[in-house]
Parts: structure tokens; sequence; C-alpha cells
């Protein structure tokens, strides 16, 4: 039973720790991206980059 | 109603109120679908399903396949993605292929590990050079030196397309892995779900405890994927406006 409760324990902790990750990761760049904002021409939502060939 | 459902009910009640904290809209739904999957798959692998001949290293089984499987469908995903950047050159292409090889190397990471953990009290050895072993640690590999790539190039385009290339080359492996029982003569378990002549003939409990993981993992994937993919949109926004001050 301890090496099915081990494996367990590390697939939930695994999947968990991954989402926390992907959490503090967003909340991290949303600061950011209030920096970013004040910089110039970000404020010009055409140029945001996306959907552009790099 | 017995002590072990209200306890998952409440395990379950903790992780929804996160969720509808945490989340909003489609995300929240997908999130809370998946919980619900996720929680009753973990009530089934140890409450509903039974141990077979193998004992209870048996319930490792209804993870390490649910987590083979996500890291395939992941990976499959990458190679799609990695054509369509190739041929239309679109970031979002780009952002979505990196994201499903980030799942898919936390899943495929976890099928490494369960795998020896149920290995070592049935076969008695944590590992071998089986060619189902070998040629999953190769897919691991790849995808591990996907992500390296993709930290370690620093020019953006260039680190897109090497990317999307090793992609679209790395998901030979995929089918190799799969066949590779057929193939060689293994010491890992063949197909236990679907063989050449229909389904397993498994008992019903053991399919309600795989079928409800094997989709509460596939939701956990989707999820996964997703709020990943709104990490990268906003990443490549952060540095088009630094890149904008910049110039």
């Amino acid at each position: 039973m301890a090496y099915v409760t081990a494996a367990y324990i590390i697939v939930l902790g695994a999947m968990g720790f991954y989402w926390w990750t992907l959490i503090i990761r967003v909340n991290r760049l949303g600061g950011e991206t209030f920096l970013a904002g004040r910089l110039e021409n970000f404020g010009d939502s055409r140029d945001s980059g996306l959907g552009k060939k790099s | 109603m017995s002590t072990y459902v209200l306890l998952f009910t409440a395990i379950f009640a903790v992780l929804a109120r996160f969720i509808w904290r945490q989340e909003k809209g489609a995300d929240r739904l997908l999130a809370l679908v998946g919980a619900v999957f996720l929680v009753f798959a973990i009530y089934a692998d140890f409450f509903i399903a039974p141990t077979a001949r193998q004992g209870e290293a048996q319930r490792i089984f209804y993870v390490h396949v649910p987590s083979a499987w996500v890291a395939f469908f992941a990976f499959f995903w990458v190679f799609v993605f990695s054509i369509r950047y190739l041929i239309w050159r679109r970031d979002i292409d780009d952002i979505r292929a990196h994201s499903c090889a980030e799942v898919g190397v936390v899943f495929c990471t976890l099928v490494l590990v369960t795998g020896p953990i149920w290995a070592r009290p049935v076969w008695g050895v944590w590992w071998t050079w089986d060619a189902r072993l070998t040629t999953s640690l190769i897919l691991w590999m790849i995808y591990v030196g996907y992500l390296m790539i993709r930290i370690y190039v620093e020019e953006r385009e260039q680190s897109a397309r090497f990317g999307a290339v090793l992609g679209v080359l790395g998901f030979v492996d995929v089918p190799i892995v799969h066949m590779s029982v057929k193939w060689w003569r293994t010491l890992h378990p063949g197909p236990v779900i679907i063989r050449s002549g229909g389904m397993a003939d498994l008992p019903l409990a053991m399919h309600v405890a795989l079928w409800s993981s094997l989709v509460a993992f596939t939701l956990v994937f989707v999820y996964f994927a997703k709020r990943r993919v709104a990490l990268g949109l906003l990443e490549n926004r952060v540095n088009f406006a630094y890149t904008a001050s910049e110039r």
C-alpha cells in the first residue's frame, strides 16, 4: 500500500504544483503587464503583437 | 453514507471553492467538471476497483495509464500546432504547441515515475532497459529537449522554428512507444483496454475506475493547456511591450 500511496501523492502533488506555478506565473506577469502598460505605445491594442508573423 | 464518501465530498467542496474564486466563465466550468471526475476517479480507484492478481499495486495502473494517454494526446497537439506554425507562421500556433509540450512533459514525467513505483513490487526491480521503458524515456528526453530549445534559443522566431521542427520529428516516437510491446519482446504488459479483438474483458468496476480516470486526466490536461496558452499570450504581450519601448 505504501507504493500506491506514494504514486497517488506524487501524481496529485505534481498536478497541484503545476497548477500553482501557472497561477503564480500569471499573477507575476499581470504585474509586469501593468508596468508595461505604462510604457510608450503599449495602450494601442492594434499593436498587441498577436496574430502577426514573428 | 460511508465515511469515505463524506471525506471525498468534503475534498471536492474545498477544491470547488478554490476553483470558484480562482476562475471565471468557461474555465471555471471546465475546472469544476474536471474536479468532479478527478475526485470520483480517486474514490473509484480505491473503493470500487478490484485489485486483481497484482494486489494493491494494481491501483497504480489507474494513474499510470491515464498519464501516458494524456502525454501522447499532448504531444499529438504539439505535432499539429507545430505543422500549422511551420505553414502559416502565426504566433498563436507556436504558443499552443509550446503550452501542450510543457503540459505533456509534466504527464510524461508522471508516467516515468509511476511506472517504476508499480514495477518494484510487481517485477522486483525499479527499472529495466525494456523496449517500452526505453522508448518512453527517449520520448521524455525529446520533449525536455524541446522545452530547453524554447528557453535557450534567445531569438524568438528561431526558437519557435527549431521547436516546431522538433515537435514534428519528435512525434515519430509516440507510435514507436505504443507499438513497442508488439514489435519487441518486452516485460511491460501489452494493451489492456482495447485489443485487436475489441474491448478487453475486464470487470465492470475496473472499466468504471479506468474510464473515469481517463476522462478526469483529459479534462485536467485541457484546463492546464488553456491556462498555459493564456500565460503564453500574456508573456507575448509583455515582451512586445518591452520591445516596443526599447525602439
